[in-house]
């Protein structure tokens, strides 16, 4: 029973923000952050249970929601150690976003519609994780893809923001599209839609390996769409136009990882299906990290380039997920829903402080922000992944588990990745912390609403890592896998990657602290390269004129392109002006004559009556 | 089965013929000295106004002709109630009255809402 | 065969009711008042209707009482309700006969409540024409305005025309069997067949579909919904529809369930007709109303799928896409009448920028509108997914395919709708303030829709049983 008051809780606070509250902004806040809160305490007990018995088979509840002959869809839970694991990260995490955001958005006009959106967005968040079926995923993989609508929307009066917020719902539909489509071929091909049926189905095998291989690519569009991999990875930098706590909690923590955690969830789909489907997740994944830290290189919003590390991190989880490194990928999962909410939280604090987003116009801030300075440098350290902080752990785990899965090409371009993200992390904070003061104003540290989640973020960005420990039990791998997984190579990679972002974080001190080869330098002597990383690899451009202009204005249909636009172009477009033709012809029959009118229906009912008493 | 129907036909053909042929016998027979007045259609005594056959007619006939028709429809069912009052019993006694009394307050209706003022 | 006629005490409360109205209006100056006596009335007969026997046969088997009937005649008190509701917020616009209005609309309730009782083609007939003339006087109330009259004379010549074909098929059934109750025709059906059989069954099933506003006989729908004051087009939307839609079920499932091969594939093809008529006629329209028309006239098709199913489920998403319905109508049309009471417009360009108005009357007409349309997550998703399951399991694939596309196709027109409320800035700013009674009554009617949508197990669950009534 407590399980469904982790759904209705969050719904009825956001409920009761919108249709009581809403005027009584302190009170909206407290009702959003006491449900989250709420959500926090119910959900100890099932981690509790879990991590004593980490092999404990799995509880399912749940009720009939819709019973035809030929469809039974249910709603119900699933708790077993990978909900219960998200229920903790995406709680805990939410309820220090939630306290953060009291503060963050201060005197905001639209801080009781805020508050509303954020606790939608937990109950949507909450009923993926707890999902035991995939109508039900799919219904609340909607309902997050609509609160992050509203939030990156947020500032609505900003047309930045209203593009953005668009652009991510459409991007979102795409990706979803597939989604729906390999629900319906798992449905057609097994008759369920249960995670636990679908699975004993497969098992056993009953479907074919076209289908499945269908089913693991289509619902991986889905992946890539939530997820932001390359090529539907456009939405999640422009998301940042959202307020900061949003960027940290969806964006980075908690809902972009749904798509992790999908992939985590039909994991037997992949395992099942040819090869092919977990190479195509692996490839896809790996690729997105590298383009997304070589993007990282050149921007200089704070914010965006904190976006980029995420789509760099979603790269490395979904590129896990791939080589079959599953508790690889939830471990760094995990660790990321810290340190990322903390680098996004933190560099939430600097703007608060200086209302600016340009990193260049920063510097030195670190006498000013001994905290939000100290922790911001931890929250990197974990994500470039020095030793002892968490990120390593979860970084190493999953490049063995790409060594062991013999994917050479995948391991180099996870280490190059991973010296990448040592450079832009180490001059993300070189530039904003340390050097000279570039600012204007008197920033002073942010209010304790605000450092006190940023510490306790800070300690768990630092020590989560140590849960993977090899001596522990049970530790990480055997609480997700009930095994541990595949340790060949282990000091060698540890060794290497320490090397690699070591190497990393030394060029960008030589570079942006000491001044070695000064930055203009380099952008001027890598001018092309330079602007190509600046302007994302033009991608978005890219889409901008060939897709959006072209459909948007219904003038050229992106030939040049592919044939799926032309497709759309010409069926949506074409269709629509049919239709609406063939409407304004049938209006016309409607004369209004009363004559007319009853010489129509007698004569419809005369040739009615001819063909089918006589036809 | 059509065949069934034969009496109908030739019934309606048979109405037909009588109908025309006492129109056309008389027309042959009767005087005809036309004069305006004797042209007019028979209005209850009120002037026609305008063409007959535009369909025009004072609405105010058709108000009258509802009502009575209700009440002829009333009259019509009194005399078979009558009849077998004694087999009904009471509870036939009272459900006369009852519809009686809606069509009491039908009449009331119609009085109090002007249907039956000549005059506007 | 007994009388009963304790099966019948709702009716007759509500008929007592009506009568109180009559000898109130003698007195009463406030007009409305006498709305508020028929709402009270409409709870008294719901009441009633709770503890009446749900199981049974009234006045020599003229009338029957069954779950489905009861089922059917709570929905008519809900449209009652609702209308009486919209009729009192529209009183001012009313300039004549303003006690009449209410009267007029419960008439035309008990009409509908004695249609899903029906159970010999007499009692169809007296019943389904004491519901067509009150809609017919109340189609032409607005005496002042020519486009309610034009509807109101439109309504009755072709009223008539169809009640004729009924009429006539009716005479055909009676003299092929020799009975006017469903039961004997039933019985006697089961015999033999012969040309005039279906020709009857066909007539019949023309004329009804006056009612059911399909082709053949839709086209009365658009002018009529236009030029009736909006709460009669609703009570024409939601009630007249239904009760057409309840005959039919009847008359079709029960009586000519026997020779379902005769009637088919009529139905088949009315209801694909229909389907593609009324989503792509409805695509061009200006006037709300005359939009939601036609979006009537494609409801009707997709029941009219139910219909051809002729099976349980078929019957039961029948009754569940008339619930849902009959929500959604009234949720859109109370937003239209308030609405139209502050901007003296049906345009669909007149709803420009609603939501910044009153955010409460544009979430309304989304949800309606968007359930009308079939949208997930509301009543109307469940509704639609329900019939063409119907359709599926039937074999009429063909159908649900036309379905499925003209729905998306429908999507176009209410979003033009939805469009100017939410994304265009109106050049009128003021906001529409609306009184507690009326913010609650909207609520309510978006709750339920919501929760047709997202929890249509219990509703299903308990239709299911009662659908099994009509074999």
């Amino acid at each position: 029973m407590s399980i469904w008051l982790l759904l209705l809780i969050p719904l009825i606070a956001t409920t009761t923000i919108t249709l009581i509250t809403r005027r009584h902004k302190d009170l909206s806040s407290y009702i959003s952050i006491g449900a989250v809160v709420l959500c926090f305490i119910i959900s100890i007990k099932p981690i509790l249970y879990f991590l004593r018995n980490p092999h404990a088979e799995p509880l399912e509840q749940s009720f009939t929601w819709l019973n035809i002959p030929g469809l039974y869809v249910e709603i119900g839970t699933l708790l077993d150690p990978l909900s219960v694991l998200m229920l903790f990260i995406v709680t805990f995490v939410g309820s220090l976003i939630h306290i953060y955001s009291r503060g963050y958005m201060h005197g905001d006009p639209g801080y009781s519609r805020f508050f509303a959106c954020l606790s939608l967005f937990i109950f949507a968040m909450l009923g993926i994780v707890l999902a035991n079926n995939f109508i039900q995923m799919f219904i609340f993989w909607e309902l997050v893809g609509l609160a992050s609508y509203l939030l990156i929307g947020y500032y609505f009066e900003k047309p930045s923001a209203a593009d953005a917020a668009k652009k991510a719902f459409l991007v979102n539909r795409v990706g979803d599209f597939g989604f729906i489509l390999g629900i319906f071929v798992i449905f057609y091909a097994t008759g369920t839609f249960n995670f636990l049926a679908i699975e004993k189905q497969i098992e056993a095998g009953n479907v074919g390996d076209w289908t499945l291989l269908l089913a693991a690519l289509l619902i991986f569009c889905g992946v890539v769409g939530k997820s932001a991999q390359f090529p539907l990875h456009v939405w999640l930098p422009d998301a940042m136009e959202g307020p900061t706590p949003v960027s940290a909690l969806i964006h980075a923590a908690t809902m972009v990882a749904a798509g992790v955690y999908l992939l985590a969830r039909t994991a037997f789909l992949y395992h099942a299906a040819p090869p092919e489907a977990a190479m195509v997740v692996a490839y896809i994944g790996g690729f997105t990290a590298l383009l997304a830290a070589t993007i990282a290189l050149a921007q200089s919003d704070i914010k965006r380039v904190i976006a980029y590390s995420t789509l760099a991190s979603l790269g490395y989880m979904v590129m896990a997920m791939g080589v079959g490194g599953v508790s690889a990928g939830m471990l760094y999962l995990t660790t990321h829903a810290f340190f990322k909410a903390l680098l996004f939280l933190a560099a939430g604090s600097v703007i608060h402080a200086l209302h600016t987003n340009d990193i260049w116009k920063m510097g030195g801030l670190y006498r000013k922000m001994k905290i939000t300075g100290s922790t911001f440098g931890i929250g990197a350290l974990a994500m470039i992944g020095v030793f002892p902080f968490s990120g390593f752990f979860a970084k190493d785990e999953i490049l063995v588990a790409t060594l062991a899965s013999g994917n050479y090409v995948l391991f180099i371009g996870g280490i190059i990745t991973a010296f990448l993200i040592a450079i832009f992390m180490s001059k993300l904070v070189f530039v904003t912390f340390f050097g000279e003061e570039r600012y204007e104003g008197h920033p002073h540290e942010s209010p304790p609403v605000m450092t006190v989640p940023l510490i306790i973020l800070a300690f768990f960005a630092a020590v989560s890592g140590f849960v993977a420990l090899p001596g522990l039990e049970p530790n990480f791998s055997t609480y997700i896998d009930g095994h541990v997984e595949g340790g060949e190579g282990g000091h060698f990679v540890a060794i290497l990657s320490t090397l690699v972002v070591l190497a990393g974080i030394l060029v960008a001190w030589l570079i942006y602290q000491r001044g070695f080869v000064r930055a203009e330098v380099i952008a001027n002597h890598c001018h092309p390269l330079y602007r190509v990383l600046e302007n994302r690899f033009y991608i978005d451009d890219f889409y901008d004129r060939v897709i959006v202009e072209r459909i948007y204005n219904g003038i050229g249909r992106a030939f040049n392109f592919t044939e799926i636009h032309i497709i759309i172009g010409f069926f949506v477009n074409g269709s629509a002006f049919i239709t609406r033709e063939i409407g304004k012809a049938l209006r016309l029959l409607t004369t209004g004559r009363l004559q007319e009118y009853a010489l129509l229906m007698v004569g419809g009912v005369v040739i009615l009556l001819f063909f089918f008493i006589f036809g | 089965m059509l065949l069934d129907y034969l009496p109908v036909l030739i019934m309606a053909v048979f109405v037909a013929f009588i109908a025309t042929m006492t129109l056309f016998v008389s027309s042959l027979v009767r005087p005809s000295r036309p004069y305006p007045k004797k042209n007019q259609p028979y209005e209850c005594g009120v002037d026609p106004i305008g063409e007959a056959s535009t369909g025009r007619i004072r609405i105010h006939y058709f108000v009258i002709a509802i009502l009575f028709i209700i009440f002829d429809v009333e009259t019509l069912y009194l005399f078979p109630w009558a009849v077998v009052l004694k087999e009904i019993g009471l509870f036939g006694y009272i459900e006369m009255f009852i519809f009686i009394f809606l069509l009491l307050i039908g009449l009331i209706y119609a009085w109090v809402k002007g249907a039956l003022e000549w005059e506007s | 065969m007994p009388l009963n006629i304790h099966l019948l005490i709702p009716e007759l409360v509500l008929l007592s009711f009506i009568i109180l109205m009559v000898i109130l209006d003698f007195f009463v100056r406030d007009k409305r008042q006498i709305g508020v006596v028929g709402v009270v009335g409409t709870v008294v007969t719901g009441l009633a209707l709770i503890l009446v026997p749900k199981k049974g046969s009234a006045l020599m088997g003229l009338v029957i009482q069954d779950p489905a009937a009861v089922f059917f005649k709570f929905l008519f008190l809900i449209v009652a309700l609702s209308i009486l509701y919209m009729a009192i917020l529209y009183d001012e616009r009313i300039k004549h006969w303003k006690g009449e209005f209410y009267i007029l609309i419960l008439f035309a309730i008990l009409g509908m409540m004695f249609l899903a009782s029906a159970y010999d083609f007499i009692t169809l007939f007296v019943s389904l024409e004491l519901m067509a003339v009150s809609l017919y006087i109340l189609a032409t109330y607005m005496k002042d305005d020519t486009r309610s009259i034009e509807a109101g004379f439109k309504y009755l010549v072709t009223g008539a025309l169809a009640s004729g074909f009924l009429l006539y098929g009716i005479s055909f059934l009676y003299g092929y069997t020799g009975y006017t109750g469903f039961e004997e025709v039933a019985g006697a059906l089961g015999q033999g067949r012969g040309g005039f059989l279906t020709l009857g069954l066909f007539l019949v099933i023309l004329g009804l579909t006056f009612k059911l506003s399909s082709i053949p006989f839709y086209i009365w729908a658009p002018d009529v919904y236009e030029g009736s004051p909006t709460p009669v087009t609703a009570l024409i939307a939601a009630g007249s529809k239904t009760a057409g839609f309840v005959v039919a079920m009847r008359l079709l499932f029960t009586v000519l369930g026997p020779v379902k091969e005769e009637w088919i594939g009529l139905v088949v093809f009315l209801s694909g007709a229909t389907i593609l008529l009324g989503n792509l006629a409805a695509m061009p329209q200006k006037n709300i109303k005359r939009m939601l028309a036609y979006a009537g006239i494609g409801s009707a098709g997709y029941l009219l799928i139910g219909i051809a199913a002729a099976s349980i489920l078929g019957a039961e998403a029948m009754m569940f896409y008339l619930l849902t319905y009959i929500f959604a109508i009234i949720g859109s049309f109370l937003a239209i009448v308030i609405f139209s009471r502050v901007s003296g417009s049906d345009s669909i360009d007149a709803y420009i920028g609603l939501s910044r108005r009153s955010p409460l009357l544009a979430a309304t007409l989304f949800i309606g509108l968007l359930s009308l349309a079939g949208v997930p997550p509301l009543g109307g998703f469940i509704a639609k997914f329900y019939i063409f399951a119907a359709a599926v399991k039937e074999g009429l694939i063909g159908l649900a395919v036309v379905g499925v596309v003209m729905a998306i196709v429908s999507m176009y027109y209410f979003l033009l709708v939805v469009k100017r409320m939410y994304l265009i800035e109106p050049e009128v700013v003021e906001p529409i303030e609306l009184n507690l009674l009326t913010r609650a009554t909207l609520y309510g009617v978006n709750i339920v829709t919501i929760l047709l949508g997202i929890y249509p197990g219990p509703f299903t669950d308990w239709l299911m049983e009662v659908a099994k009534d009509f074999f």
